[in-house]
């Protein structure tokens, strides 16, 4: 008995600056909408901040508290540079393209950390005044854990009081609640928006200030935290403060106690636990279904209509092209177009949920992945042949998008967005620890392609051939009625259900299809790799196939390949040059989404549409 | 048999009784008008007629059918169309392709994956555009469409199913006032040579005791008067709750 | 829709991609250098990756500054892996495909070691993995152009155990991360001290997440278990955790602890003065190694990069000898006649003379096993000997049989 007690004030005492991370999270999500990926890096950075500060000072208590105010000064200020500087130049860009800018801050930041503080982790010498033992019925605890303790319901309501009985406060809330009144009733919401985020960036900060005594600061905070809070952010509810802290207690005692009891599925339970509560309470503990996020708006007046006689031309001139690079390309040359083309058909399925269906999905890869595992196991499991196993891919990758995309579509925006994410999530870690099937961590090996199509130039026509043809079959399903009965439940929902269209069932089975595209695409890419690794299941590479789409332009036909080409190419050609490919890469997606910010092919065009949304 | 019997139709909201046991009848071929101040209920009904709130109890049977708590796209397909308040249509898409999907959904071929939109009936969506007057609009995006021809474009919408009964929610709300009288009285026309039963709401008094056969009181969730308009114009409890402070304006 | 300039932005996109990567440069011959292709995780991994790298740079150097082999000097191609698999693969490729490189080394990950050894086994090309501790490498998953220098997890397991099994302790717990170099950690040190001691009790296991450890409910639920001892596993951020809550509860008083790597300078230093003493650990005590090689390596790396050289720093430099060594010694740049030349070649390192077993091509380097203690507020290691990796590894017979798949 004494064990779980103690056992729950550890979860307490851990669920702090989850919660301090989560909050402004929510926060910024609430008032601005912004998906913020670059969240943990502000935790990462709050955590270097206050080594420094605390080592200038020279340690001790004294050094402590001193690190912890510098850390949320320092990144309320680095708040209002990203925001001023960045994104408030991108509220009038579709929703989301935001999440492709605070990517790139990620990749910013990382560089950023490892070049000011150096590659070794940083461990704050121990404060002896933190250190100091408390018996609890017989276990010691450290001081420290009842300090965070109270730390989290201290902020909470601290914030409550900020949000309740200031005007700022008021404000805040009501645009939490209704953009379009704050709006209407002539406040300068950028001021509102930059000071939010502000507070998010130093609550960031503080967290990971007050993380210091128990890790030390290292380059992996960043991604390491940032899943974890989004679980809370939606399991919480999104834009509700106590539903944060809420989550964040459930969250760390799960964990408390989940070690004890099922040690070795930690990774999945997790996962598990925020699918079970999205699919029971969609909008999450304490949320609201008016604060569901973003829905993508695409505005394609004719998207669907057959491309006309000469852009027909050029289109098969421009394959004739690519049919004729092995003319004159080399192998790797060859390789790394077979991988955009692979990445194209990935970002296009991606797109055609996302354009198309207006359903965001943060776990996309996890039927690209499905769709490699599928093609993998066949091959190492039951001997398949290589035009078997690509048959496969999609089989797996569609089935797995049935089977979540039932429960994904019944949410919208965010919340599903956060579902899928999931779904994606418990998807890798059954790949990564189920070590029997799939390989676990050291993956399935030897999934070379079969003779006829091991050289470079026939893999390169073999996934040409497949891609085209998925991409064609993906743009003929747009341009058919089932198409546009999906484009009509994202239009106007209400009307098309009041039209007889089935909008759910329209959503889950184009979410089904999108996952087969996405999964034949997998396949090919465990051929062209020859292996495949859990890592093509995890949330880098959803994020690579959104930041694809929004890059190429979300509504353009031809956005995934432009996408794909440009981000996979400037990929591979930055990180073979430098080692500092972070921060260009990130830099070069800064100014593209600065310049272009309806994507490469959105802004080019220059067909202005009614205004934004 | 009346094309629309609502029999006892109750929905409370937290304790709140939007809609307390109301029961009307919608013959074929007859328009009725229902009317009554915001929160009267008259939305709520509305939406459990449609499908979009399951109602507490009651009754909706629809050419002898009860439709209470079926989906609205189930009710759709039972023959009750509807329009909408603030007119709802497919911004993304052009005119034409706005009644071709409608057309397509009633043939239950939304689901076809092969066949390109652009051919499929599109000489009957231009029929239907021709009978509201878009047959020159058909080409372009609707988001180019002025707001009483997306309200036309809707019409068109809500009669490709050939419906038996059609719902008009504030068929001429955000319309200028010239040019509601031709909006109705299309409508009347449509509604009179195929026949089909018409239920509108409408804050505009002129169009309801011009347009409508029937008019139907409701307040406080029940329905507290029923009778041709002038009856209602002149009934002493009407004037007393709602009409006593005026003409509602719009 | 499509629109013309879409196709045209399209167009220009891929043409700069394919002008990105000139695959059909012709790469030169005679007078040209040896070209070695060399990947590692240089930005996932810093903290480990460089002190590697300036060790193959040291090698380097000094092999070019000696003449280089067969009449040539040697250049690295050396790219950042992205710590991913699929990325490396890519980078092998291009190492391969288009930088001509005749040969392949370094890889830190696990998973990224094997996924470019099966890549060096489908392109035949020769491939020196340098850090990866996963025995599948070598073993299940070994192919006849990998060889691997580092000791991998059982020669490491294989220590500790016969350490453990020297003390009193009876009741052990298991802490490790929950992936395949834990599993296998775990696996490989319970069957040792089982075979060693069948009287050791196995009282629980702890799995917690890689880089997620939750430090306090995980020492908590150890202590639970009232273990005499602990075999430990975590490293990294995980270890610090661990270690500091562990002793802000009192976990490891009374208590041996013996941990995997854990007096390698790259693991343990951040702990600084903070090091829990009396653990007993694999490790590398470069400041007390002082055999003629060591010592002049050490001198030799201190003097030049103004630091004091890690475990990374002896295996990238005996990568790039060992790569050297073998182009010499096949007379050629042939894949095949390195990959032979590789097999059983023996040679000598900081560590002392090692050689790449013909039967599984695991180099027989050795690792060092001693108690962690602090001196002057720097962890280090006491009471340390060397075990050699020849007599820990599992003989020609055994390891046959781990590698029957090939």
């Amino acid at each position: 008995m004494s064990f779980v007690v103690v056992q729950a004030l550890t979860g307490l005492a851990d669920a702090a600056s989850l919660f301090l991370v989560a909050v402004g999270l929510s926060l910024v999500f609430g008032v601005s909408r912004i998906v913020n990926f670059a969240h943990g890096s502000f935790y990462m950075l709050g955590a270097y901040a206050a080594y420094s500060a605390s080592a200038a000072v020279g340690g001790g208590l004294l050094g402590f508290v001193a690190g912890a105010a510098t850390a949320t000064a320092a990144l309320a200020g680095l708040g209002l540079v990203v925001e001023v500087g960045l994104l408030r130049r991108l509220y009038a860009a579709p929703e989301l393209l935001q999440l492709v800018a605070t990517f790139a801050v990620v990749l910013l930041v990382q560089d950023l950390a490892l070049a000011v503080w150096g590659p070794e982790d940083l461990l704050l010498p121990r404060v002896p005044a933190l250190s100091e033992p408390i018996i609890v019925l017989g276990h010691r605890l450290p001081l420290y854990d009842f300090v965070l303790i109270a730390l989290g319901p201290l902020v909470l309501a601290g914030l409550w009081l900020l949000l309740s009985r200031t005007r700022w406060g008021i404000l805040i809330r009501a645009a939490t609640e209704d953009r379009e009144m704050v709006a209407a009733l002539g406040i300068d919401q950028r001021w509102l928006f930059t000071s939010v985020f502000c507070l998010g960036a130093a609550l960031a900060g503080l967290g990971g200030a007050i993380h210091l005594p128990r890790e030390p600061a290292n380059l992996m905070m960043d991604l390491g935290i940032i899943a974890e809070a989004f679980v809370v952010v939606v399991v919480g509810g999104m834009g509700s403060m106590a539903g944060a802290y809420l989550a964040a207690v459930l969250i760390a005692e799960l964990r408390a106690f989940g070690i004890v009891l099922f040690p070795e599925i930690t990774l999945v339970l997790l996962f598990a636990v925020m699918a079970v509560i999205l699919v029971v309470r969609p909008y999450g503990l304490l949320g609201r279904p008016d604060v569901a996020g973003p829905q993508p708006s695409s505005f394609d007046p004719h998207p669907a209509s057959a491309a006309r006689q000469g852009l027909r031309l050029a289109i098969v001139a421009g394959l004739v092209g690519l049919v004729a690079v092995p003319l004159f390309a080399g192998g790797f040359t060859l390789q790394v177009m077979s991988e955009i083309f692979i990445f194209a058909l990935f970002a296009a399925s991606l797109q055609f949920i996302l354009g198309i269906g207006g359903m965001i999905s943060f776990g996309h890869a996890a039927y690209f992945g499905l769709g490699a595992y599928g093609a993998a196991l066949a091959v190492h499991h039951l001997n398949a042949s290589m035009p078997l196993a690509l048959i496969a891919a999609p089989l797996v990758g569609g089935l797995g998008a049935l089977v979540y995309g039932w429960f994904c579509v019944r949410l919208s925006g965010v919340y599903m967005a956060m579902l899928t994410l999931a779904f994606a999530q418990i998807t890798w870690s059954v790949a990564f620890q189920w070590y029997d099937f799939t390989g676990g961590d050291n993956g399935i090996l030897g999934v070379w392609p079969a003779p006829w199509a091991a050289s470079p130039s026939a893999f390169y026509y073999l996934s040409l051939a497949v891609v085209t043809i998925a991409i064609w079959l993906l743009r003929r399903i747009s341009a058919a009625p089932f198409g546009f009965a999906l484009r009509a439940g994202r239009d106007a929902g209400d009307r098309a259900e009041a039209l007889g269209v089935d909008v759910r069932r329209q959503r889950w089975l184009a979410f089904s299809v999108a996952g087969a595209a996405a999964a034949t695409g997998g396949g090919l890419y465990a051929f062209l790799k020859g292996s495949v690794f859990p890592d093509v299941l995890a949330i880098p590479m959803s994020v690579d196939g959104l930041v694809m789409v929004l890059l190429g332009g979300i509504d353009r036909a031809l956005g995934p390949l432009v996408g794909a080409a440009t981000f996979t190419g400037l990929k591979i050609t930055i990180s073979s040059a430098t080692d500092l490919w972070r921060s260009l890469l990130g830099g070069i997606i800064i100014a593209v989404v600065l310049i272009f910010p309806r994507g490469i092919l959105g802004t080019v065009g220059g067909q202005r549409r009614g205004g934004a949304k | 048999m009346s094309l629309l019997v609502v029999e006892g139709l109750r929905k409370a909201f937290g304790g709140v009784r939007a809609v307390d046991g109301i029961s009307f009848r919608v013959e074929a071929g007859e328009s009725v008008a229902i009317i009554g101040s915001n929160g009267a209920g008259k939305t709520t009904c509305f939406n459990m007629l449609c499908g979009q709130l399951k109602p507490d109890a009651g009754r909706i049977m629809l050419a002898g059918r009860d439709i209470a708590g079926l989906s609205p796209h189930r009710i759709w397909r039972r023959g009750l169309s509807r329009t909408f308040q603030v007119a709802a249509t497919f911004r993304s898409m052009r005119v034409r392709e706005n009644v071709q999907l409608a057309l397509l959904s009633h043939r239950r071929r939304t689901h076809g994956l092969w066949r390109p939109v652009v051919g499929l009936p599109a000489a009957e969506a231009d029929a239907l555009l021709a009978q509201v007057g878009l047959a020159a609009r058909a080409e372009q995006p609707v988001a180019a469409l002025p707001y009483a021809d997306r309200k036309r474009l809707e019409v068109a919408m809500a009669l490709a199913n050939a419906p038996r009964l059609l719902l008009l929610d504030e068929p001429t709300a955000g319309v200028a006032a010239g040019e509601r009288r031709a909006l109705m009285d299309l409508i009347s026309d449509l509604v009179r040579t195929r026949n089909i039963g018409v239920l509108f709401t409408e804050h505009d008094m002129d169009v309801v005791f011009g347009h409508g056969e029937r008019v139907i009181v409701l307040h406080e969730g029940r329905l507290v008067a029923e009778g041709p308009p002038e009856a209602i114009r002149a009934d002493p409890i009407v004037r007393e709750i709602y009409l006593g402070t005026g003409e509602q304006t719009c | 829709m499509i629109t013309r300039r879409d196709a045209l932005v399209l167009a220009l996109a891929l043409n700069v991609a394919a002008l990105g990567w000139p695959g059909f440069a012709a790469r030169g011959e005679a007078a040209e250098p040896i070209r070695i292709g060399e990947l590692n995780s240089y930005t996932t991994f810093p903290a480990f990756t460089v002190p590697y790298r300036n060790g193959w740079q040291m090698a380097l150097d000094e092999i070019n500054a000696a003449g280089g082999v067969l009449g040539r000097q040697i250049e690295v191609v050396s790219k950042d892996d992205g710590g991913k698999p699929a990325d490396a693969v890519t980078v092998a490729n291009e190492l391969v495909s288009r930088d001509g490189a005749v040969l392949l080394f370094g890889t830190l990950l696990s998973n990224v070691g094997l996924a470019v050894a099966d890549f060096a086994a489908q392109r035949k090309v020769p491939f020196i993995a340098a850090e990866p501790l996963t025995d599948s490498i070598v073993w299940e998953k070994g192919n006849a152009y990998t060889f691997r220098l580092r000791p991998g997890t059982y020669v490491q397991a294989a220590m500790l155990a016969e350490e453990a099994a020297r003390l009193p302790a009876k009741r052990w717990a298991t802490v490790a991360p929950n992936y395949e170099y834990g599993k296998s950690a775990v696996e490989a040190f319970k069957t040792l001290l089982s075979r060693a001691r069948p009287d050791v009790e196995w009282v629980g296991e702890q799995w917690p997440a890689l880089n997620k450890i939750d430090a306090g409910a995980t020492v908590q639920a150890l202590a639970a278990l009232q273990p005499d001892a602990i075999f430990n596993v975590t490293f990294g951020t995980d270890l610090a955790k661990f270690v500091r809550e562990g002793e802000n509860r009192g976990l490891f008083e009374n208590r041996v602890v013996a941990s995997m790597l854990s007096g390698e300078p790259d693991w343990i230093d951040p702990l600084g003065a903070e090091a829990p003493e009396g653990w007993i650990v694999t490790g590398y005590p470069w400041y007390a190694i002082e055999t003629p090689e060591h010592t002049a390596f050490r001198q030799a790396y201190m003097q030049r990069f103004q630091d004091y050289p890690r475990l990374g720093s002896v295996v990238g430099y005996t990568t790039m000898k060992a790569a050297a060594q073998a182009i010499e010694k096949a007379g050629s740049t042939d894949a095949e006649a390195i990959v032979q030349a590789l097999r059983g070649m023996s040679m000598m390192s900081p560590l002392g003379q090692i050689e790449f077993r013909s039967v599984d091509q695991q180099s027989t380097m050795g690792t060092f096993v001693g108690t962690l203690t602090v001196q002057e507020e720097k962890p280090r290691m006491v009471d340390w000997r060397f075990g050699d990796g020849a007599a820990y590894l599992p003989d020609a017979a055994e390891t046959a049989k781990l590698r029957a798949s090939e």
